[in-house]
């Protein structure tokens, strides 16, 4: 099916105050053709989908899709013609069914009444035609991620889209969901549906994509076929310099001892935390590794008093602690970098001064009063020491790319100078530059004494930078890899064993 | 689009102060006697409350949530103030300002501490506040003659400013302290943009709130004092009676968003005196009352649907 043009995109270019977002961009989707839109944040990626979306309007250029000249000026629009957006938040209703969410707004109907044995039946058989196994009476919000986010794909398809966008579609699966995601979309693409995929895992690029292309700070880099490509190559162009730089940096491994500076005991909270035990030295990283979840995130959440635990005892520096709120846990010395930047990091709409010295503000004021002074001086520290891009601090923060939002609130708890930072999925959804940038500031911040627990689904990550390794599974800590024991064969090998032994493990 | 953008957000930014500016014009040109500098008199004391109590709706409205109770906030501080004006102006007009704040801490506590929606807590508080002022008295009009307490709303500055000219600075003052220079302001913008995010950095939530209601309510009761002093007598059936919606009208208009957020103080402030201008230039001309209500409402919609559109833009 591949070698009919499906979408063609000519000199597009679009300016936002002060700065060129995309600069005479050529872009082409063949049918039939997953292709890859790579590029760090703020290269231009989301600005194309958006533009092609119908939700900005276009300054120059030409968009040909199916043979038609269009300019969308709405996302209605874009629809209409063909062109579907699978976003990682999706659009559609958890109390539903899988059914209804599959036929809302055109529910088949009989003599006015809706044809649930119809909806049914229809469900059934086009969702295992895409060879996707899901009761379709079940709600949809009980159903998990990966289910949720096939049937916002099969939606589409059955809405007849021609072309798909499916931006950071897989940031949420596991490896297994990131699977079954895969195989249908190569049914989808034998059906000649294009699509474009947005991810910021690079080895997806090379399993699921025939063509790649690189935009650089608004600029086409190049427009290549995957297979001749290297991961290497393709971080060269989309760092533009050389990728030995971010590549290869592990650090030596330190032996850290000491008495514990964090120490949890049977810290429990519903079935998702069943006593985990955990303990952090000074200036020491600790991993968390797991599968989606594990209970890994709901641990550092009781951890921090953002839910509250049921039993347990916590320590730190030997005195048990007990937190009635993250307030208390903050002024104990502990910071929270959340999983979830958007919905519990962001402050959106104030500033990135605002927003960095949210944690501090009682150090930089004196009796309520913000000493401006003192607040403009912290924020210029940080923002310099962690590179943040940013025209001036008084600049809203949602008007930062991805990744140097989450320097700043980076920022805003490595200004608190904690004794425990808890960074949860730290370099989720950012590209690979600001990635490496922040392992190298978590290392740093280890080197002067804070003691880092992290958590994250990339094993390399956690292999990379943690001296200690905690593996969780069904809430319960299942054993704890140190010094060369560490590897991700060795996680990936206590995974599987305990969940061949699961009887004996969870006893 | 680009232009349209911008245009959006100078709208929402400034958008008060335009129509402020628009409506003097409009009003200097088509009504007459209008250029007289009692007309702006006649502005500041009649805007006076709608201001007042604006400022602290503005609070409650960033903080992520709204205070209905403020217009019936206003009878129970005024007649509790007219209530004990004999005891002395000072112990009256603070004992009528206390029970106001005890009215807002209630609700920043049922708020907060039992995380009721606003709208529901203030709701209740708008009736109950209502028939405790009206029990004061059996709902009956008190009236008083105590010239140095009338002072705070009748003194006219060398027989001509009136003395609201200079508490109003006041008052914008206060409120600019809290917003701008002080951790609670903050820690309400923040609350109200991203309650969860804040929660998760340490903004002490409940505390916040309590301070939001507790203020907004202590600003309805000086407004109520205010207005008794300048009427001479306190209704507790009518005495602030739809306040809170010019209040909440004119924190829209200002370019405070609905759902929370970042504060715009100085629109609150132009569009208080918008929504008098309204009503005056209604009375000028001539125009019956009810389509200055008309106006008002067209202008809440085009303020609250042009902070849409720019959330969407987002």
């Amino acid at each position: 099916m591949t070698g009919q043009r499906l979408l063609e995109i000519r000199g597009l270019s679009k300016r936002f105050p002060g700065v060129l977002a995309l600069d005479q961009v050529d872009f082409t989707v063949e049918k039939g053709e997953v292709h890859a839109l790579m590029g760090e944040n703020g290269a231009g990626k989301s600005t194309l989908i958006k533009i092609l979306t119908g939700i900005y309007e276009k300054d120059e250029g030409t968009m040909v899709f199916d043979g038609r000249e269009v300019d969308f000026r709405n996302t209605a629009q874009a629809q209409e013609a063909g062109i579907s957006t699978i976003y990682q938040e999706l659009n559609l209703i958890p109390e539903l069914s899988v059914a209804e969410n599959l036929f809302l707004g055109r529910q088949p109907v009989t003599r006015g009444r809706i044809a649930w044995k119809k909806i049914y039946e229809q469900a059934e058989e086009f969702l295992s035609g895409l060879g996707i196994q899901v009761d379709v009476k079940k709600r949809l919000g009980g159903c998990s991620t990966a289910v949720q986010q096939m049937v916002a794909v099969a939606r589409a398809v059955s809405l007849e889209a021609r072309l798909l966008i499916m931006d950071e579609p897989t940031s949420s699966l596991g490896d297994k969901e990131v699977k079954i995601l895969f195989g249908l979309m190569d049914k989808i693409r034998a059906q000649g549906i294009g699509m474009i995929f947005v991810s910021h895992r690079l080895d997806e690029i090379f399993e699921i994509c025939d063509r790649v292309t690189i935009l650089r700070d608004g600029r086409l880099v190049e427009t290549l076929p995957a297979a001749d490509l290297t991961k290497y190559d393709l971080i060269t162009k989309m760092i533009g310099r050389d990728a030995g730089e971010v590549m290869n940096r592990k650090a030596a491994r330190r032996e850290i001892s000491g008495e514990a500076l964090f120490e949890a005991r049977e810290v429990t909270r519903g079935v998702r935390v069943r006593g985990i035990d955990l303990s952090v030295r000074k200036g020491e990283v600790v991993g968390l590794a797991g599968l989606l979840g594990a209970g890994r995130t709901e641990f550092v959440r009781t951890v921090f008093a953002a839910d509250k635990m049921e039993a347990g005892r916590i320590y730190m520096e030997g005195k048990q602690v007990s937190f009635r709120s993250p307030r208390a846990a903050v002024k104990r010395g502990l910071g929270f970098l959340s999983e979830d930047r958007k919905a519990e990091g962001i402050i959106p709409h104030l500033s990135v001064r605002e927003n960095m010295s949210l944690a501090i503000l009682p150090q930089v004021s004196r009796a309520a009063w913000i000493r401006k002074r003192m607040e403009r001086e912290k924020v210029e520290f940080y923002s310099g020491k962690l590179r943040v891009k940013t025209p001036d601090q008084e600049q809203s923060i949602c008007n930062l790319s991805g990744g140097n939002q989450q320097k700043v609130i980076l920022a805003r708890w490595m200004a608190t100078k904690p004794k425990l930072l808890i960074l949860d999925e730290p370099t989720r959804g950012i590209d690979v530059g600001a990635k490496a940038e922040i392992e190298v500031l978590i290392r740093e911040m280890a080197e002067e004494g804070i003691g880092v627990l992290l958590i994250s689904s990339e094993l390399e990550e956690l292999v990379r930078n943690c001296d200690r390794i905690a593996v969780i599974r069904d809430g319960r800590k299942i054993v704890e890899l140190e010094g060369e024991e560490i590897s991700e064969e060795a996680v990936l090998h206590s995974l599987s064993a305990a969940s061949e032994n699961g009887k004996e493990v969870d006893r | 689009m680009k232009e349209k953008r911008t245009v959006l957000q100078f709208v929402s930014r400034y958008g008060a102060a335009c129509f402020l500016g628009a409506l003097l014009l409009g009003n200097a040109v088509f009504t007459k006697n209008f250029i007289s500098i009692n007309i702006v008199w006649n502005l500041v004391t009649q805007g006076f409350v709608t201001l007042v109590a604006a400022l602290g709706m503005m609070l409650a409205i960033s903080s992520g949530g709204i205070d209905l109770s403020v217009g019936s906030v206003m009878p129970v501080a005024a007649m509790i103030t007219a209530g004990n004006l004999e005891k002395g102006i000072g112990y009256a007009v603070l004992a009528g300002l206390l029970a106001a704040l005890l009215l807002g801490c209630f609700n920043g506590v049922i708020i907060g501490v039992f995380k009721v929606q606003p709208f529901i807590v203030t709701l209740s508080m708008y009736m109950m506040a209502r028939g405790l002022a009206q029990l004061t008295n059996n709902s009956m009009v008190l009236n008083f003659t105590n010239e140095a307490f009338t002072r705070l709303s009748r003194y006219r500055i060398g027989n001509q400013v009136p003395v609201q000219l200079l508490i109003i600075p006041v008052f914008i003052g206060l409120l600019f302290v809290i917003v701008k220079k002080s951790t609670v302001g903050r820690y309400i913008q923040a609350a109200g943009d991203n309650r969860e995010g804040a929660r998760l950095s340490g903004v002490p939530i409940i505390g916040t709130t309590i301070f939001v209601y507790g203020m907004c309510s202590l600003l309805a009761g000086a407004a109520g004092i205010f207005e008794i002093a300048r009427v001479g007598a306190s209704d507790p059936n009518t005495l602030g009676l739809h306040v809170e919606l010019d209040a909440i009208a004119a924190v829209v208009l200002g370019g405070t968003p609905m759902s929370g957020g970042k504060i715009n103080l100085s629109g609150t402030v132009f569009a208080a005196f918008v929504m008098q201008l309204i009503v005056m230039t209604a009375n000028m001309n001539n125009i019956s009352a009810q389509y200055a209500y008309i106006v008002k409402a067209a202008l809440i919609l085009a303020a609250v649907i042009a902070q849409r559109r720019e959330s969407l833009r987002r």
